[in-house]
């Protein structure tokens, strides 16, 4: 290397051991820049290939594709396009996450332009959405398909691959494990042919390969746990019934081994992580050791309170907000009202009680718990912050019937308050602010986190126990019953692996009552925020956990399920457009999942295994002294 | 006891060489550093000045006529302030040198009982403290109202207003403009969150809010949106809607030193360039009004003054060839010619409309074309416009145009860029020394004797690398544009800031010659109080800052480090891999292929610098 010289220098100020260490360096460092070459170079070569499977099919369809029996031709072009995009994938989509979301493999809806003067709609393009279409066989489609084929070429074209770091391979061979287990494994990516074992074989044979470029970096038996897990995880695959995968077994034996040991390795050869290069702070935290680690999310990414608030005191001064009535304008009501800790923080009703008593709420109060993982919230997504939310809490005249300085005057009634912010906001010229009132709120709920359920630490290998029937029903939520393609794991709700940066909706047409087939006029997110109120998300809401769901009952945005038996009957029978109703743009598959009562019923049983609220319940002891007799007598958690 | 602790260290060395570090390694010894470079404090400090949704404003009694609830009158009072702002326009106090009005748009569309409906606008006063820096002036208006933040009153004058974005500052006198072209009262009153009162409007039904000639006629209430709009900037109330100057999805306009000539900008696909001509100097309510066709012989057409053609204007326009650009944004006259920022994007075509293509849209679309396939644009400029018009022109970073009233020409006078079709993927390293999206703002400003473009960016997608791989929010920048470079490229833009992420960067303008005021707009919801609000924020002393260059990279020599105090970069004298070290010589940040770096959140400190080749610098930021 040019550098030796240099390296010589440096020898003369340190001692013997590190002479060791700096040859070695020295001499490893020439291999990685062998290897990282030769990872560039492959990329190109994939990129190359991609662009001429598409090329092939495209020129098919257009020239020899026009009769049925040339169909199966179609379609084992389209494979080799899906193996070349497979191999691709993983370093393209790490380098440039828009480029795929938008124009290579999008979900198969319509999206809205950003940032547009005027709503404007992007139709779905992409790989997903050619999957869908070849797998509909229909000549007709051909038309559609071509110039989707072009315009996919044409977006490949444009888009050279950026140059690569071995950060860039270690961070996205392990973001491409997540992107396996999550999204491939669970038919997301597939939504027409669900042909995803030979994805998975492609990603993985991908993953190895580039791995052995490294071989020389890194511990050699470390090389080889990862290599042999591959290895097993593709036989696996390859052998086993695509019905009768165990997903659990896949997590466990498979995909959280190479999750960790991938990890210690880039730790031990120094590789830099996200936060050492990116500008802003991931959702995902790649220092987690399992997909089903507690931590696997920031949930700082998705909390506007800044870090030097987010500790014990101000979640505590959250806390007595949380659980008191003098927020309210009748001194009744508080958070808690609705969200009550043994309730999962919801109050199991299908609607609360409205301010004042006068009727009810317009939809259910959902729980709390794992609530932070969402860009978005309420169940039309018209918030994007616990802050904002809160807005609209004290403003509604069925909830706080409030105003924010209201609120702070009947807080400025408490000596002991008062304390407690300049306490919590010591370099505040004024620390009783309302943004303040917001920020310990949200810290609270933000504590909110129960990620260690029985199921969690069954998958993390915590424990070897966990009931069969909760595990056979895991595999049906990520198999048979299609669950997991809404709702994601590990938080189980519609933030979207692998990057876990955005939040959907879904359309599923849910009726009135569980027994009424008409669809409830409710149209959500199409009537909320004034620039999405557009066709595809009229009854459209957004996706909840399903932790926990067990003591947040009832169900869906007006609470009309009582049970989750009743919310899996529609689901089965693939919701609206399933039964007959028309709907347009229904997310939701409307075949009919063919699940029977007895799967059903270990599909619950999984659901009921992610319970967990340890730690979380306790209410504060007292709430805080005030002068203002109006308040004096008020009652921890509202009286209504 | 000694053999244990040998072969424990034995065991160590062990571990060390097969844990070896690739390039960068975890942790440095920092005695290997020897030389030291200093990172002086910036001249430049930041100030908050107004924060949407924190701070109050005063209002006026206002009155909503809502379909379900009945009126609903609200009394004088006050509120919290409207986010989303956009435009900001200064008018200084003729009496007091050192104070300044400062109005502030509020782009967006809100249901409110005590602002009223719509957008809006927020006023309040600044002065200059001996210090360098801003405090708010207490005032009591006309209206009685005291205190130091004020919503602008329109619901009780002129009707309300929408989307407010841009707008003109001349003389003393403002105009917002409302972009959001909408075209039915069922869109405007969007449920009951928009506007509620939808009845329809009578000009001059209510004073001052008369326009001569069309007192007495009757808008439909969406009808009533769209126009430039004067308001009198002391006295937070609006005065009328310019009905003269046509209904359109207006953003910006200029003012020409005779105090008689408009010159009027559209935000759309297609949007219109229009003029109006006043009979005498300051009355704009008499005079004639023209959009622009560059290849007419007057290259004008005239407008005729009825209310029935005004309020359609952009498609009357069009219909008759009007020149159609890709979203004209705001703009400002510098030397005697109108620069204009003409935003682009992604994807549109104009097949159904009967105007013609800009020239700015062909020199954009040849520029691209040119890097895109390596050779130039063979074909006439008749045939570039056709593709543009047939929508092959992917307008995603669009550019600053340069109209010359004394020509009528138009021009593309600074490309977006770099367009990279032909390259690798822009990695964040790239970023953003090289990079001009979407501008929107445009404003003027002087360092030392040079007049300098300021350039406000605001992002309307990440696609085709107009944010570097791995970023998956927006990132606006405000740059500056040293106005003697003939032909200028995105090359030549000089970084001054950036806001927060999520947030378009809007607003810029300055308070005086040592302070800019900027907006940081709709920032996403993840960032720290205040940046996760739409704020308006100061920059104070230019007046320190004589002249602005960029280094010049030499990479023959050893590796140095020149600190930028103003822009809080580091440049290195070659390209280069770089790791900043903490004082301690633990491993903080790794760039790859870098020129510069931006040390702005590390604080101050002191930090150590590697290069690829292991040399290390010690740089201490004050």
């Amino acid at each position: 290397m040019k550098n030796n010289s240099k390296y010589k220098v440096m020898l003369l100020f340190i001692g013997g051991i590190s002479i060791l260490s700096l040859l070695s360096f020295n001499y490893l460092n020439s291999n990685n820049d062998d290897a990282i070459d030769a990872l560039n170079k492959r990329q190109i070569v994939r990129w190359e290939k991609l662009i001429q499977e598409t090329e092939n099919l495209k020129y098919f369809i257009n020239k020899e594709g026009k009769t049925h029996k040339k169909w199966n031709e179609t379609v084992s072009k389209y494979r080799k396009l899906r193996d070349a995009f497979k191999a691709f994938e993983y370093l393209g989509e790490n380098s440039d996450p828009t480029l795929f979301k938008m124009f290579l493999n999008g979900s198969p809806l319509p999206k809205m332009e950003e940032n547009s003067y005027e709503p404007k709609i992007i139709e779905p393009k992409g790989l997903q959405k050619i999957d869908e279409l070849i797998s509909e066989n229909r000549l007709e489609n051909n038309r559609q398909l071509y110039s989707l084929l072009v315009e996919f070429e044409n977006n490949l074209k444009a888009n050279k691959p950026a140059k690569l770091y071995e950060r860039d391979f270690f961070n996205a061979s392990r973001i491409e494990l997540i992107r396996i287990y999550t999204l491939s494994l669970s038919g997301f990516d597939t939504p027409g042919s669900n042909d995803f074992v030979n994805d998975c074989k492609i990603s993985i044979a991908t993953l190895k390969s580039d791995l052995i470029l490294f071989k020389n970096s890194i511990r050699e038996e470390k090389y080889y746990a990862c290599i042999s897990n591959y290895i097993a995880l593709e036989n696996y695959l390859i052998n086993t019934d695509i019905k009768k995968l165990d997903y659990a077994k896949i997590v466990r034996d498979y995909i959280d081994p190479l999750f960790l040991e991938l990890l210690t390795i880039q730790q031990e050869i120094g590789i830099e992580f996200p936060e050492e290069y990116l500008q802003f702070p991931s959702a995902i935290n790649l220092h987690a050791k399992s997909i089903f680690d507690a931590k696997l999310l920031n949930a700082s990414y998705f909390s506007r309170v800044p870090n030097e608030y987010n500790n014990k005191e101000v979640i505590d001064l959250g806390k007595f907000l949380f659980f008191d009535p003098i927020l309210s304008n009748d001194g009744k009501r508080a958070c808690a009202s609705c969200h009550q800790p043994e309730k999962g923080f919801s109050d199991q009703l299908p609607k609360s009680y409205a301010f004042n008593r006068e009727g009810y709420l317009d939809r259910n109060a959902p729980g709390l718990i794992n609530a932070i993982f969402s860009t978005r919230f309420f169940h039309d997504m018209r918030a994007s912050s616990f802050e904002d939310q809160m807005e609209h809490v004290v403003h509604n005249k069925k909830e706080f019937n409030s105003d924010y300085f209201s609120i702070l005057n009947n807080l400025k009634q408490s000596d002991e308050y008062k304390a407690l912010f300049t306490k919590c906001f010591p370099k505040e010229k004024e620390a009783l602010i309302f943004k303040n009132v917001q920020f310990a709120i949200a810290a609270y709920i933000q504590s909110l986190v129960g990620l260690n359920s029985s199921f969690d630490k069954y998958i993390r290998k915590e424990t070897t126990e966990l009931h069969p029937d909760a595990i056979e029903g895991f595999n049906l939520f990520m198999g048979k019953g299609k669950c997991a393609i809404c709702h994601f794991a590990p938080i189980f709700n519609g933030t979207v692996p692998p990057l876990y940066n955005d939040s959907e909706s879904e359309v599923l047409g849910i009726f009135e009552k569980p027994a009424i087939k008409v669809i409830d006029k409710d149209k959500g997110r199409g009537d909320a925020l004034l620039k999405e109120r557009v066709d595809f998300y009229q009854y459209a809401f957004k996706t909840p956990t399903i932790r926990n769901t067990n003591l947040t009952f009832p169900y869906m945005h007006h609470g009309e399920y009582k049970t989750l038996e009743e919310v899996m009957e529609f689901y089965n029978k693939g919701g609206a457009v399933g039964q007959k109703l028309i709907l347009n743009n229904q997310t939701l598959p409307a075949s009919r999942l063919q699940l029977s009562k007895k799967e059903v019923s270990k599909l619950i049983t999984f659901i009921k295994s992610l319970t967990d609220s340890t730690g979380l319940t306790k209410k504060p002891t007292y709430l805080p002294r005030t002068n203002d007799a109006k308040f004096s007598n008020r009652i921890m958690g509202g009286e209504y | 006891m000694v053999k244990k602790i040998t072969s424990l260290l034995f065991a160590g060395g062990l571990v060390v060489s097969a844990q070896a570090q690739m390039k960068f390694p975890v942790n440095i010894d920092t005695a290997w550093s020897t030389k030291t470079v200093w990172m002086p404090k910036s001249p430049l400090k930041y100030q908050t000045v107004f924060v949407g949704g924190v701070d109050t404003v005063q209002t006026t009694a206002t009155t909503t006529k809502d379909p379900v609830k009945g009126t609903i009158s609200s009394p004088a009072g006050k509120e919290l302030a409207k986010q989303w702002h956009d435009y900001i326009a200064v008018v200084k106090d003729k009496n007091k040198a050192n104070e300044g009005w400062v109005i502030v748009n509020h782009e967006m569309i809100q249901a409110n009982d005590k602002i009223g409906d719509g957008g809006g606008m927020t006023m309040f006063k600044l002065r200059k403290k001996s210090d360098g820096t801003l405090e708010h002036v207490e005032q009591t208006l006309t209206d009685g109202r005291k205190g130091k933040f004020f919503n602008v009153d329109f619901s009780n004058t002129v009707g309300e207003t929408g989307m407010n974005c841009g707008g003109i500052n001349a003389n003393g006198r403002v105009w917002t403009a409302e972009e959001w072209m909408q075209t039915s009262n069922a869109a405007i009153f969007s449920k009951g969150a928009g506007f509620r009162d939808t009845s329809d409007f009578v000009i001059g039904a209510t004073t001052p809010a008369g326009f001569p000639g069309f007192n007495g006629k009757s808008l439909k209430r969406f009808q009533n949106l769209n126009w430039m709009v004067e308001i009198d900037p002391t006295n937070a109330k609006a005065v009328r809607k310019q009905y003269n100057w046509g209904r359109a999805g207006w953003e910006g306009g200029v003012i020409m030193p005779d105090n008689k000539t408009v010159y009027l900008f559209e935000d759309g696909s297609p949007g219109i360039l229009g003029k109006y001509e006043a009979k005498t100097a300051g009355d704009f309510t008499s005079g004639q009004l023209y959009v622009y066709k560059h290849d007419a012989p007057t290259s004008w057409i005239s407008i005729e003054n009825n209310l029935d053609t005004l309020v359609n204007l952009n498609t009357v326009a069009v219909k008759r060839g009007a020149t159609m650009f890709n979203r004209l944004e705001w703009g400002q006259l510098a030397n005697g010619k109108i620069y204009i920022c003409e935003t682009g994007r992604d994807g549109f075509d104009y097949k159904k409309f009967n105007g013609v293509v800009s020239p700015s849209l062909i020199d954009g679309y040849k520029t691209r074309y040119k890097i895109v396939n390596g050779m130039d644009f063979s074909g006439t400029d008749a045939a570039a416009a056709d593709s543009v018009k047939n929508g092959k022109f992917a307008d995603y970073y669009g550019r600053v145009i340069e109209f010359d009233p004394a020509t009528n020409k138009v021009r593309s006078f600074l490309e977006g860029g770099p367009y990279t079709s032909t390259k690798n993927s822009l990695q964040q390293n790239d970023y953003p020394s090289v990079h001009l999206s979407n501008p929107d703002g445009i404003d003027f400003m002087k360092i030392g004797d040079k007049n300098y473009m300021i350039v406000q960016e605001d992002l309307n997608g990440l696609t085709y690398n107009r944010m570097p791989g791995n970023i998956t929010k927006t990132i606006c920048e405000t740059y500056l544009l040293d106005m003697t470079i003939t032909n200028p490229t995105y090359k030549d833009l000089i970084r001054l800031t950036a806001c927060a992420p999520g947030a378009e960067i809007t607003g810029g303008t300055m308070f005086d010659d040592a302070t800019m005021l900027l907006n940081s707009q709709h920032p996403d919801a993840s960032n720290i109080f205040p940046f996760n609000n739409s704020m308006t924020y100061a920059i104070n002393g230019f007046e320190a800052i004589s002249t602005l260059s960029l280094p010049t990279l030499n990479s023959d020599s050893e590796f140095t480090v020149f600190p930028n105090p103003t822009s809080r970069e580091i440049f290195f004298n070659t390209r280069t891999d770089v790791a900043i070290y903490s004082v301690s010589g633990q491993r903080i940040k790794v760039y790859r292929d870098v020129e510069q770096v931006n040390i702005e959140e590390l604080g101050a400190g002191t930090y150590f610098v590697q290069n690829a080749e292991g040399k290390t610098l010690k740089v201490i930021v004050e």
